[in-house]
């Protein structure tokens, strides 16, 4: 190709001509299909409805012609063709991303030429306040007419089927149904005892009117939400959805989260079985610590705080706490906001700091585990205000190093959400958040540690004893072994004199503590203060000459590189003591105060946080303020957005697509009306969610078969996707039901609810949601379907992939599990036994040609002198679709 | 012989190529079947698996270096270190390096660490080096065996990131930095944009050590994790081969009653695309844990071409291993192969002492290998389609630490790349005279990320997800000038 046959020369008019009317007999570029969705990727964020800047907007025809400050912007001399043609690039616009193609630019030229015409029905963006999810719910009049929540969805979903032509699906077979209902509730399969039980109480039972469950179904709902496995399979989810994770962190150092997070998961555990309102709920994990600072257990739901620790940058803990409070409980996305105002949103860099101004002053601590004094072994993590007055700042286009000094930021909620003023109340904090040492078990609690020590001790001694004796029995000449054996026995004497000053010192030091919280500066005060810096000499004296004793004994080791002088330490022990006699003589009033509480690190520098400390009287009461704001039946986002959580783990797919964004860019679903009418129906019924679960899964549509056989042709062709639920949606399992459900079938699952978590390894049959969980730590079987990931994870993936195939057919546990399963049914004939393992696996009873395919294969097997062949089948059955999918 | 437990064909192949609406033969097997929610967004839909535009590569070797290569003893020979040698840099002409300004990109995360720290005193070159191939590019002694593949390689001297610790791991896989969130690394990207080319292997692996991040995928989702491999053919995958006591023959059957009951679940649910992928997945599954191990055996290579890795060589020889698999899962159409070399946390090329014994330790180890690599996709007509990236997180700095050593050095590095329509012998962008910044051309690592994807017939911003706007930063620019 070269350039030549392209020149046009220069002065042949008719050529000229030609191309001049080339356009015209070109259709101009439809406003509709081509120009608009442009302007609205390009332009609409700051020239529609959001923003205007320049005071233009670009999102109708008629406001191009209105134009902003200059006036029309598509006559003749178009300054839109100007600004997005422009080389220059800080005239160019957008200003950000990629200049306009040059087809792009072409055709808006084109549509301008043409006469830049709209059709008759162009409308401008609505006002962003307007958005449907940013209006109150209010349930659906029709739905008026159903006696209960499952009646009314399945009437707002029928009449939706109606209207469009659709032909629901028979009800699936009974026995599907309950390992749906067993799975979805538990996260566990019923046991083939209790399918066919079922079967024949449903088989006896009547039709219910109208559609309705049979009361079998209901009574079987009733006990699975009642069982404590259905706390352990939600709190799964939404460990998913509020990101929960162990702490972790580089060898020693803890750098996210807290130690013992598992506190956490029970607390979500419990809440869950308890069908605790997730109002309440909302309050306890953004504000325990402030709505209800006495009560213990509360506090643990903090954890959903304490996660987001971050060691090395407050920023960033900070980003993660905002953005993910916004996503889980809001369905607002913030993370875009932090640099600059919203693109689709009426969300602003503002409200971003003011929302950071909510959590500014909180920080994480431990405190005592009842039972258990060290911090290492156990601690209950819990968020508290600490720098009351620290002042937020905007960051300028997010940069942290470039802050707004001359606005600080009031602690406030997104604008567009404000239905009453943002106004938190100060909390004043009573004595045990302020000092946890006063908490009732504490004191008991180190004692306890104290006797242990002094049976350690003893122990120690009787050892020590016990081995002079024989030196002295056999007569031993050697001096120094009589002599280093003199010493431990020393060294055992004087431990347990220094464990056992150790009670008066605890017990002094409390009493002083509790006093001076108390009646500060009154003299009984004083004396208690006294007396505890007495006890407290006491002690550090017989500790003293403990580790004197010991360092004696030390001595008699042999010097080794690392050690060439083991007396050295003998001298400094001994000042130590003559130090402690002499402090003794005048304890003054200072004394070693319990240590109950762990302050969280403030960043690597700050090496004091071990250290005893008070904390602030008052908290500043904004989370609470939030938490108010968020678990309130104004705020239109709260109850939809669980709605949708809850609708999508039941049914396999969302009511509104994007679980965590309900913003502009999400239309409203295409049943909105069963989103709210559920969601109003939950904030009557104390935001329970136990009654969405009844509402879900004794719904008719709940009951239908997922199969698309029988379904007529126009339903197929009209709504192939389903998006109208003509039939149910199968699923499949997420990682950990897949594995607690191998081991629940094969009868090898350790049912015991809570505590801390445990290794991920395939020896534990805990279940799965137990295991230690980080962003460090990967569980072979779980990573093989898609596990969560603690960074985010609010829709699990349901990819299928070779390697799923793989860690089911050829990982031991899941031969463990055949050979269990297989040797329970070993005394049954081959039919009954294919029957029972159908059953107990798939929770149906086989085909005929299932059943004939099993026998064949047991036959092949036995041919090929295969010792495992029930196992075998056992494990294919494993390996069937339908066990890792709900039907 | 075994049987094939697939044999019973319950459906036709065009009946279930006709419900997945595609050929399978060459589509994702990384994950054939993932529920995508954001599909019911309006205005949007998921890659389709194609290039976007037709392009020059088909697959990414991504050879990462951990701990951070000095590049001035590797690719960027900077001699006026040793001239000013035991001077502090502010007693150099070159002062200016350290004006504050210049610094100002570097984002803490761990601050007043130990490491990580600006170095005063000026660290002689601790290497010798030369000039290699027609385009005369100097490199050290180190790397003598990369040097002599010189003309194949596009030089990139002119890198910068702004972590100064080695978050700059992730940093470099993602294009974000640690205090940022996590965003899906390139290999992530690559499979969401193209799909498999293999139906018996996973099409994006990973060989050796990560320590800041053991995921990809992210906000795209663990299916687009990598897989990771290990060149144990006894051991290469998790749950590769049975882990108890199991006859050929019986899994063999095992899978076939596998598949004959999947199939008669199929008749009952006409149009379940999920089960069909599913009964695919065994297929596969079957075939994959024969594939995996196969690729992973190496004795069907010739002693010349193990030679040529330096499998004979116990040195080289772990090194060797990997590439060589590298390049057998190339040629078995594996998309995205990363290898991660160097054991630790922070990664074993970390020379804060005694850069010397480190590095001439380290370089020994995979200096062979990787031209024996390069020499070898050219030889087997690979190189034309295939990029090799040599990547490191950062290099380190002109001044020395403790004893011999080198801290930390975001401001400029180097890192190259070879094959898949790059243009060798090319030397693009420049630190200063000591190493310490890149001055000319500069390059934030999502120029890499960018230039890779066009070679693929990839754009970043064409594979955006609703609700995650990624920044300009994140989408790079393409290095047209080491561009054939």
């Amino acid at each position: 190709m070269t350039a030549q046959l392209f020149t046009i020369p220069p002065f042949s008019a008719a050529l000229a001509a030609l191309l001049l009317l080339a356009p015209a007999t070109q259709a101009a570029p439809d406003y509709a299909k081509e120009i608009k969705p442009l302007l609205k990727a390009r332009c609409y964020a700051c020239h529609g409805a959001l923003k205007q800047k320049a005071g233009l907007r670009l999102d109708a025809v008629s406001l191009m012609h209105k134009g902003g400050e200059s006036g029309d912007v598509i006559e003749k001399d178009s300054l839109l063709l100007e600004k997005v043609a422009s080389t220059d690039k800080d005239e160019r616009m957008p200003p950000e991303g990629a200049p306009l193609t040059p087809e792009e630019v072409a055709k808006l030229k084109a549509w301008i030429a043409a006469g830049a015409v709209a059709p008759s029905d162009d409308k401008a963006e609505p006002d962003p306040r307007l958005h449907w999810a940013y209006q109150v719910p209010k349930a659906a009049p029709a739905a008026s007419a159903a006696k209960t929540p499952q009646a009314a969805l399945d009437l707002l979903l029928d009449a939706r089927l109606q209207a469009r032509g659709l032909q629901a699906q028979q009800d699936a077979a009974p026995e599907v149904w309950l390992r749906r209902v067993y799975l979805d509730l538990t996260g566990l399969p019923p046991s083939a005892d209790e399918v066919r039980q079922f079967l024949s109480e449903f088989a006896a039972s009547p039709r219910a009117a109208g559609g309705e469950a049979p009361s079998i179904m209901q009574r079987t709902v009733d006990r699975l939400l009642a069982s404590p496995a259905y706390g352990e399979r939600w709190a799964r989810h939404f460990m998913d959805i509020w990101r929960y994770t162990d702490g972790y962190g580089l060898g020693e150092q803890l750098r996210y989260a807290q130690k013992h997070m598992w506190h956490w998961r029970d607390w979500i555990i419990e809440s869950l079985n308890a069908d605790k309102g997730y109002d309440r709920m909302i309050v306890e994990m953004l504000a325990a610590d402030e709505a209800a600072p006495e009560d213990r257990d509360a506090l643990r739901g903090t954890g959903f705080l304490c996660r987001n620790y971050f060691l090395f940058n407050r920023t960033t803990w900070l980003d993660e706490t905002i953005e993910h409070t916004s996503r889980a409980f809001l369905g607002v996305t913030m993370q875009c906001v932090k640099c600059h105002d919203h693109k689709y949103d009426p969300v602003s860099q503002v409200d971003y700091y003011r929302m950071r101004a909510v959590f500014e002053p909180y920080h994480v601590r431990l405190d005592p585990a009842p039972g258990e004094p060290d911090f290492a072994r156990d601690g209950v993590p819990r968020v508290f205000d600490l720098h009351l007055n620290k002042a937020t700042y905007l960051h300028k286009r997010g940069d942290e190093k470039n802050e707004d000094k001359t606005r600080p930021m009031t602690p406030g909620i997104p604008e567009v959400l404000a239905f009453a003023e943002f106004k938190p109340q100060p909390v004043s904090l009573p004595a045990t958040a302020r000092e946890p040492a006063l908490l009732p078990n504490v004191l008991e609690d180190q004692l306890r540690g104290v006797e242990k020590e002094i049976a350690l001790a003893k122990t120690a001694l009787q050892q020590a004893l016990a081995k002079l004796d024989d030196l002295l029995r056999d007569e031993v000449e050697s001096l120094p072994a009589l002599e280093q054996a003199r010493a431990a026995v020393a060294f055992g004497e004087k431990t347990i004199l220094a464990a056992e000053a150790k009670p008066a010192m605890l017990r002094a030091a409390l009493a002083a503590d509790r006093l001076r919280l108390t009646e500060p500066k009154s003299p009984a005060s004083a004396a208690e203060a006294a007396a505890a810096a007495k006890a407290d000499a006491l002690y550090q004296l017989a500790k003293a000459e403990s580790d004197l004793a010991k360092a004696r004994v030390d001595a008699f080791a042999p010097a080794t590189a690392k050690v060439p002088d083991p007396a050295k330490k003998i001298p400094a022990a001994e000042q130590a003591v003559a130090n402690a006699r002499k402090k003794l003589d005048a304890p003054g009033d200072k004394y070693t105060a319990i240590r109950a509480s762990l302050k969280a690190q403030e960043g690597p520098e700050d090496k004091n946080n071990t250290d005893v400390q008070a904390y602030p009287e008052t908290s500043t009461g904004r989370r609470l303020a939030l938490a108010q704001w968020i678990a309130n039946e104004r705020n239109p986002l709260t109850a939809r957005v669980l709605v949708n959580h809850l609708w999508l783990r039941h049914f396999g797919a969302s009511l509104v697509p994007d679980v965590t964004d309900f913003g502009r860019r999400c239309p409203p679903p295409l049943h909105q009306d069963v989103l709210d009418t559920l969601a109003t129906g939950f904030m009557q019924h104390g935001w329970s969610m136990k009654y969405l679960h009844r509402a879900m899964v004794l719904s008719q549509l709940y009951r239908r078969s997922s199969s698309n056989a029988g379904a007529t042709e126009e339903t197929l062709a009209a709504d192939p996707d389903n998006t109208c639920y003509w039939r149910m949606n199968p699923r499949r399992l997420e990682s950990q039901a897949v594995r607690d459900s191998m081991l629940q079938t094969a009868g090898l699952l350790d049912l015991r609810v809570g505590g801390p978590s445990v290794n991920a390894d395939d020896s534990s049959f805990r279940r799965a949601l137990y295991f230690v969980q980080t962003a460090d730590v990967e569980q072979r079987f779980l990573a093989a379907f898609d596990n969560s990931n603690i960074l985010e994870c609010y829709r699990r993936q349901e990819s299928i992939v070779p390697q799923q195939a793989l860690a089911l057919a050829n990982g031991k546990l899941t031969r463990q599990c055949a050979d269990a399963i297989a040797l329970r049914m070993a005394t049954r004939p081959d039919t009954d036994f294919i029957e029972q393992a159908f059953l107990t696996l798939l929770s149906r009873a086989p085909t005929p040609d299932e059943s004939a395919a099993c026998l064949e294969t047991m036959t092949e097997l036995q041919q090929q002198k295969s010792t495992n062949a029930r196992s075998l089948v056992v494990q294919a059955l494993i390996n069937h679709n339908d066990f890792i999918t709900l039907r | 012989m075994t049987r094939d437990p697939f044999s019973q064909q319950f459906l036709n192949r065009r009946g279930f190529l006709d419900c997945l609406g595609t050929g399978l033969a060459g589509i994702a097997l990384q994950s054939m079947f993932t529920r995508e929610s954001r599909a019911a967004l309006p205005d949007w839909q998921p890659p389709d698996g194609r290039p976007f535009f037709p392009p020059k590569a088909k697959r990414v070797i991504w050879l990462f270096m951990r701990g951070g290569v000095s590049h001035m003893e590797s690719f960027d020979p900077k001699p006026m270190l040793t001239k000013y040698a035991g001077k502090s840099i502010s007693d150099t002409p070159y002062k200016d390096v350290q004006d504050p300004e210049r610094l100002k990109k570097v984002r803490v995360v761990v601050v007043n660490d130990a490491n990580g720290q600006q170095r005063k005193t000026i660290l002689p070159l601790q290497i010798g080096s030369k000039r290699y191939g027609q385009c005369g590019v100097e490199i050290s002694d180190w790397f003598s065996n990369i040097g002599s593949r010189a003309d194949d390689i596009a030089f990139i001297r002119s890198m910068w990131t702004t972590d100064d610790n080695h978050g700059a791991q992730v940093q470099f896989h993602s294009g974000r930095h640690m205090l940022d969130t996590r965003e899906p690394t390139l290999g992530a990207w690559v499979t969401y944009g193209l799909a498999s080319m293999t139906d018996n292997l996973p099409t994006f692996v990973n060989m050796g050590p990560r320590f800041f991040d053991i995921r990809d995928g992210h906000y795209l989702g663990p299916a687009y994790d990598a897989v990771n491999l290990r060149v144990d053919p006894r051991n290469p995958l998790a749950f590769a081969a049975p882990e108890v006591a199991i006859t050929p023959a019986e899994q063999a059957t095992e899978f076939a009653l596998v598949n004959r009951l999947n199939n008669l679940t199929a008749t009952q649910y006409p149009g379940d695309q999920a089960l069909l992928a599913r009964i695919k997945s065994y297929q596969l599954a079957y075939k994959m844990q024969t594939a995996v191990p196969e690729t992973m055996n190496l004795e069907s290579e010739s002693a010349e071409t193990k030679k040529l890795y330096g499998l004979d060589d116990k040195i080289t020889e772990p090194f060797a291993r990997q590439l060589l698999v590298a390049r057998r899962l190339a040629e078995r159409g594996v998309r995205f192969i990363q290898i991660e070399h160097g054991d630790g946390a922070a990664g074993a090329w970390d020379a804060h002492s005694k850069v010397k014994e480190n590095h001439s330790k380290l370089s020994a180890q995979v200096d062979k290998p990787i031209a024996g690599l390069l020499t070898d996709l050219k030889q087997r007509g690979l190189f034309d389609d295939t990029i090799v990236l040599f990547a490191t997180e950062f290099g380190r700095t002109p001044g020395s630490q403790g004893d011999g050593g080198r801290d930390h050095h975001p401001y400029g590095f180097s890192v190259w790349m070879a094959g898949g329509g790059i243009k060798g012998g090319t030397i693009h962008g420049a630190t200063d005279d000591i190493g310490f910044h890149a001055v000319e051309n500069p390059h934030y690592v999502t120029d890499i990320h960018a230039t890779i994807l066009h070679q693929l017939g990839l754009d970043s911003r064409r594979l955006e997800v609703p609700g995650r706007k990624r920044l300009e930063r994140d989408h790079g620019a393409v290095i047209k000038e080491i561009l054939a």
